[in-house]
Parts: C-alpha cells; structure tokens; sequence
C-alpha cells in the first residue's frame, strides 16, 4: 500500500551557462510543458527524481546534477548538459522550482 | 548563490589571494573566460574531503554506519569540485616552487570581494579559508552538530599543509539519482540503506569549467621570479590580444639588491 499525494512544480526559473538566447527560450517552453499538471508520488524526493528523470530523457542527457535544496525541502535545482554530457561542451543549464505538495481533496 | 559552511571562515573582503598556474593555463582563463574548479579525488591529499576519525567515532550513533558514510565520502569526491587560491598579502616563494613554475608561472591577485563577485554562472558555491588540523586527534566541539558530514572536511587539511594558507571555493553537484540520501547540509538521511545497488555515475572526466568576470577577477598578473623578461612581454601580449588590459609584472623575489654588482 502506498501514500501517494500529489505535487506540482512552481516558479520554475531557467538558468543558462554559455547558451544563445534563442535555445534559452525554447529550453524555456519545453520545460514548463514538462513541468505542466501534477505529479505523484510519496515524497518531495521522489517528486524531484521523476522530474529529473523527464528533463534528462527531454533533453538527451546521460545525466543530470543537483545542488543541495533548501533547508525547507521546497526549493530545488537541476543541472542538465546542453549536449548530452557535462564534458562535451560548456553549455549546460540549471532549473530551479518549488515543490508544493497539493491539498487532497 | 555563495554559501558558507557553519564554522567555516571567510577572508574578509579586501583580502588578497593568489592562484599560481602554469602560462597555458593562464591562456585558458583569458580564452575561456572561465575559472576551471578541479574534482577533488583528483588533489594530491588522499585525505582530503574526509571526516576525521574522532568525528565519525563521536557521531557514530547518528551517522549509521562507517562504511555506508565512507563509501559516500568517497565516491563524492569526484561530485565536488574545487578552486584552490593562496591566501596571502604577499606573493609566496614556496608556491612558485610547488607548482615548479620556474619556465612559465603566472600568479594571479584577485581580492576576496572580487572573487565573490566575478562568479557569474548562478552556481551554488560554499566559499572558506582551510583550516589545518590533526586530522586524528581532532576535537569534538559543540558547533559539529551543525555542520555538514559530507562538505565540511573538503575546508579541513592536515598540518602539514598549512604553508599552503589555502582558500577554497567549492560547487557540488551530485547525479540526481542520489538524490535520495543527502540532505540541505551535505548529511546522509538514508545512512543505513543498503549501498550494495547504488551507482556513482562519472559526471566529469577531471573537473568543470566556470565563467567568470575576468575584469573583476583579475587585478594584477606576476610572473615568475624565475623567467626571462621576454617571457613577461608574452604574457603581456596574450593578455592584450584577449582585448584585456591588466597590470602585469615579473616577481622579484630572487633579484639581487639594488646597487650590487
């Protein structure tokens, strides 16, 4: 038996490293697609992991990063690679967001 | 963001510091307009980044088990990677001589202040003075209880390196699938699962680049004692080719005293 609630992913904000504007924007949409609509699942944590696992097979990467969150487990970052590996180019970008874990009805 | 570590000490602003590299490496900079932060299993200390033993004896209880945290510690060397700087008024013999930068050293001087404000890439970076310790008979004090288990001991070195006066600024970034077993401070929450399973992917073959306001970085370049004045010159001119205009001179740490033969 699980105890799944429900979550949604909040204030996304893009950061990029050595990207051109115009691959800045469309990074943009694609990740408030992926981002768009609830999420299951029985943690924060595990919340975070589903959501960096859609950005890592989204953008191609073999794997993505993260920087410790914040005290209050609410805010958190990703670090994906442009192009598939952190070592083959150093354009790379960061997306952090909230965490927020929806009422039950 | 720049984070600081509880019991971890800063420079104060205006403090200088110095990072002594090879001409080739200077190039990069300037070309790259990026500081390169090192992995840490990649350092010459096979300490480094460890919890002391009477730390992890004392914590033993809440740590779980020694194994579990040292199997972490290691693996997350290669996830922290590290800017090494000389804290230090003054540039220092002992590190030309340890980066054998007798044909082509450069040392660069930046301030704290200028340090913090050059990192322009939105990276999570805890910034610190090493602090030298006996890395086996170190004391349990009241301020461990806030201290991260896992990013503390990369601001500690043993003794005997203390001629170093290192600072160090430090950006960890972990693969997202070991999410599940630390915390905001850097500690195990999941101390006691089995490790048997878990993968530490590479990330990085040897370490990343970070972009820098080298404007800011930078404010003035030496060049060896050891080199030729051509060799200044070229320095020099790569320097202006890059479009940058900075201060730069040879170290005359080993000129003989004005006025002698």
């Amino acid at each position: 038996m699980t105890n799944e609630n429900t979550y949604t992913i909040e204030q996304i904000k893009v950061s990029p490293i050595n990207i051109n504007m115009e691959d800045h924007e469309s990074i943009k949409h694609t990740i408030s697609k992926l981002a768009d609509g609830p999420i299951k699942g029985e943690t924060e944590i595990e919340v975070f992991k589903i959501f960096a696992s859609a950005l890592e097979r989204r953008f191609g990467a073999e794997i993505s990063t993260f920087s410790p969150p914040s005290t209050d487990y609410k805010h958190w970052k990703i670090h994906l690679p442009k192009d598939g590996n952190f070592d083959a180019t150093p354009s790379r970008f960061s997306v952090s967001f909230y965490i927020k874990r929806n009422d039950n009805p | 963001m720049i984070l600081k570590l509880t019991g971890i000490e800063l420079p104060s602003d205006a403090d200088f510091l110095w990072k002594y590299m090879s001409f080739e490496k200077f190039v990069s900079l300037l070309g790259t307009k990026s500081l390169y932060f090192t992995r840490a299993d990649k350092f010459e200390d096979p300490l480094e980044g460890f919890t002391p033993p009477p730390v992890k004896e004392h914590y033993k209880h809440t740590i779980g088990d020694i194994t579990t945290l040292e199997k972490f510690q290691e693996n997350w060397h290669k996830y922290t990677l590290c800017s090494c700087w000389h804290h230090a008024t003054e540039e220092s013999m002992a590190m030309w001589e340890k980066y054998h930068m007798h044909n082509n050293g450069i040392a660069i001087k930046t301030t704290f202040g200028d340090f913090k404000n050059c990192l322009v890439d939105n990276d999570d970076v805890f910034l610190g003075k090493i602090e030298y310790i006996n890395h086996y008979e170190y004391p349990i004090t009241q301020k461990l209880n806030e201290m991260s288990m896992l990013y503390t001991w990369y601001f500690h070195k043993r003794k005997p390196f203390e001629y170093e006066r290192e600072f160090r600024a430090i950006i960890p970034q972990y693969p997202s699938s070991l999410m599940t077993y630390v915390d905001n401070h850097g500690n195990l929450i999941n101390p006691d699962s089995s490790l048997e399973d878990v993968e530490f992917p590479e990330i990085y073959k040897t370490g990343m680049h970070v972009n820098v306001d080298v404007n800011m970085l930078i404010r003035e370049v030496l060049t060896s004692p050891y080199v030729d004045d051509w060799i200044t010159d070229t320095v020099k001119s790569a320097i202006q080719q890059y479009g940058f205009e900075f201060k730069v001179n040879r170290s005359t740490l080993l000129d003989a005293p004005s006025g002698s033969a």
